[in-house]
Order: structure tokens, then C-alpha cells, then sequence
């Protein structure tokens, strides 16, 4: 012990658990060295002082608040589960019904949507068994390009080996491309009329 | 009127529904808990709403207390949680800071509840004394000050100081040290 690491000893001094050697060491310190004294006279005083504070009470409607608080929430837990079970069963027939069937809608939706019902598939339209990337869907709606540069293409893109997860996950981004279709049938009709304007 | 019961089983009382027990619990620990949250808080009112707060969760959760720690970790940890957040949102609100009160606001605000439970044969130079340990104490560090409140306010055993905080008994012993010290360096 010496006075750098004095002041780690002043709470187990204080709280009696130094050892015999350890309690003798600490005493000669403060006795040897000034600033080891002051410091722990400084903390005996300061603990002396917290101890005669005053203790706070709490006021005398302490215990009524708290009741009128544990009998809000207590409200506030009823009502919160009232108003879903009054607006389920005396709200109208009609608006159940409609809101039911919304609910059927929706799901029946992210059902199929997940079965990949929704989903586009050009190749069939095309005649192929080929799956499409999204590049092939890009260069499809541009207005279409030869086979033979496709694989070309395709040997560009990916090398010659195409990794299943990667398609399917690029795939998955074109479940529905309405805004694609809207563009290519508007391409088609727009090629047509050129065409007859042309004849 | 006060049962020979200890905490937990006053707890394990209420948890089967016997308001009685709830009851006696808030009367043995609203003081403490007053005292406790007031060290973060420093304001009396903040301080009480926040010990009724504890006690409401004691209602509402008190089926949530299992008898693995002793209640009074639970409950000081409950206070301490709360008192802790409160200090945040008002930080973040900045509706309220102390900083920004006149001199003439801080001293009525400081001492608006000590005065009260202090006769006038106590002021002047202690009662300065007291004011300017209750003042600096929630200026501390978190961590020292948590360790303040909790040994020399509250009287908590280490072992105890250890469950709520979280820290190794060790590490509590040498903080206190510390956190005394730099107590003592503020207030002189």
C-alpha cells in the first residue's frame, strides 16, 4: 500500500474488512503522509453528512394518487380491449361482411402471389421452355433480338455456367411486371399501326 | 399495519391476489424508493410521480416477479429503469433544465421539501451542506452516482449494489472509492 493506491483502500477500511497488516499499513500511511489524511477525512466527513440528511418523505396523498393511477390503467387495459370487442360485435352487419371478405381478399391474394400464380411467363408465350433472365426480359421488351445473339449474350452475362439461385432470384423481382406488359403491348400496337401506315 | 412478513413472501402473497400484501409493500418501501429516485431526479414531485409509477408496474406486473432475486433488487431496478428514462426524455425534450432556472427558482426548487422536513434550528451551514450533496449528487457520472445513491443513500449491501447494477462486487468496491471522492472534490 502506499499513497498512490491509498484511496482504494478507504472503503474497506471504513467497512472494516482490511486485514490485520492491511489495517496497520493504512493507519502508518495516513499518519505518514498529509494528502492520505486529508482524503480520508474528506470522505469519513462526507459520509457523516449524507447519513444526517434529512430523509424525504412522501406526501400524505401519496397513497391516494397512487390508487387513482393503478385505477386508470387499470381502465385504460378495459377500455382498449372494449373497443376492439364493441367495434367486432354492435357494429353493423354489413361493414363485418365487408370487412371480412377484405380481409379473404387480401390473403387469398399473398397466397397465389406466393404460388407464382401471377406470375409473368414470356417464354411460354414465345413457344420456349427457356427461363428468362432479366436482361433477356429487357432486350424482349426493346423489341426482341435473335436467339443466337441471346447466347451469346447469356455467355457474356454469366459465363457459361448459370448458378440456378441467381435465376431464381432475379426471377422472383418479376412475379408481376404489369407496367412491363402495359410498355409491350404498347410497343405492339404501336409497330402494328406503323406498319399499316406504312402499307 | 406491519406484518412480520419478509418482501418476497409479501410478493408471492399479492401474486395470489392479496391486496393487503401489495399494500404493506408500498408502505415499507415508498420512503426508500423516494429517496432513491430523488438522488437521479432532484426534484421531489418528478421523484414521487415516478415511485407511484414503480408501484403500478408492481401491480400490473407483479406476477412477473420470480423468486430468484430479492424484491428489493427488483423493485430498485424497476425505480431505477424508470427514474433513468425520465432523465433521458427530459434531456431530449429540454422542457425542463435546471441549468436554466434563476438562482432564487434553483434554491426554492432544491429545497422546497427539505425546508419542510427540516426545523429552522437546522439551516445555515448544514443545511448548505445538505443542499450541496443533494445538488451534486445527480451531476455525477452515471455510473458513480449509481453506486452513491444506492451505498451511502440507501445503505444497500454490496452484494445487493452488484444484482441491481449489473457490475462484479469488485468493481463496485473500487468505484465507491472513487465516486466518494469525486463527491467530495464537487461539493468543496
Amino acid at each position: 500500500m502506499n499513497s498512490d493506491n491509498f484511496e482504494d483502500y478507504i472503503a474497506a477500511y471504513i467497512d472494516q474488512e482490511l486485514t490485520t497488516s492491511e489495517k496497520k499499513a493504512f493507519e502508518d500511511l495516513m499518519q505518514s503522509d498529509q494528502d492520505c489524511k486529508v482524503k480520508f477525512d474528506q470522505t469519513m466527513k462526507l459520509l457523516q453528512d449524507i447519513k444526517a440528511m434529512p430523509k424525504l418523505e412522501t406526501s400524505p396523498d401519496f397513497s391516494f394518487r397512487l390508487q387513482q393511477k393503478i385505477d386508470s390503467s387499470e381502465r385504460a387495459e378495459i377500455s382498449f380491449i372494449d373497443k376492439i370487442s364493441n367495434f367486432m360485435i354492435s357494429s353493423k352487419p354489413a361493414l363485418n361482411f365487408a370487412f371480412s371478405f377484405g380481409a379473404i381478399a387480401v390473403f387469398t391474394f399473398v397466397y397465389l402471389n406466393d404460388l407464382s400464380v401471377f406470375q409473368v411467363d414470356i417464354d411460354s408465350a414465345e413457344g420456349t421452355s427457356k427461363v428468362l433472365t432479366k436482361e433477356h426480359i429487357e432486350i424482349e421488351l426493346a423489341g426482341g433480338i435473335d436467339d443466337e445473339f441471346l447466347e451469346i449474350e447469356d455467355k457474356e452475362i454469366f459465363g457459361n455456367e448459370i448458378e440456378e439461385d441467381t435465376l431464381d432470384k432475379i426471377d422472383e423481382k418479376f412475379k408481376i411486371n404489369f407496367k412491363g406488359l402495359i410498355q409491350d403491348v404498347m410497343k405492339e400496337v404501336k409497330t402494328a399501326r406503323t406498319f399499316n401506315e406504312g402499307n | 399495519m406491519v406484518t412480520d412478513y419478509t418482501d418476497e413472501q409479501l410478493i408471492l402473497k399479492f401474486q395470489k391476489g392479496d391486496i393487503k400484501s401489495y399494500n404493506e409493500i408500498v408502505e415499507r418501501f415508498k420512503d426508500r424508493l423516494l429517496n432513491f429516485v430523488n438522488g437521479y431526479m432532484h426534484d421531489y414531485e418528478v421523484a414521487q410521480n415516478l415511485v407511484q409509477d414503480t408501484f403500478v408496474k408492481v401491480y400490473t406486473h407483479g406476477h412477473s416477479y420470480k423468486e430468484i432475486s430479492k424484491f428489493s433488487t427488483w423493485i430498485y431496478t424497476i425505480a431505477g429503469n424508470l427514474a433513468k428514462t425520465e432523465l433521458r426524455k427530459l434531456k431530449r425534450r429540454k422542457t425542463y433544465s435546471f441549468s436554466q432556472l434563476s438562482n432564487d427558482e434553483r434554491e426554492f426548487s432544491l429545497d422546497k421539501h427539505s425546508m419542510a422536513v427540516s426545523n429552522s434550528s437546522e439551516r445555515g451551514e448544514r443545511h448548505q451542506k445538505y443542499h450541496d450533496i443533494r445538488e451534486a449528487i445527480p451531476r455525477l457520472n452515471e455510473d458513480f452516482r449509481n453506486i452513491i445513491i444506492l451505498r451511502d443513500i440507501q445503505e444497500l449491501s454490496y452484494d445487493e449494489i452488484s444484482n441491481i447494477t449489473g457490475l462484479a462486487i469488485g468493481t463496485v468496491k473500487s468505484r465507491i472509492n472513487r465516486a466518494r471522492l469525486k463527491l467530495v472534490e464537487m461539493i468543496s
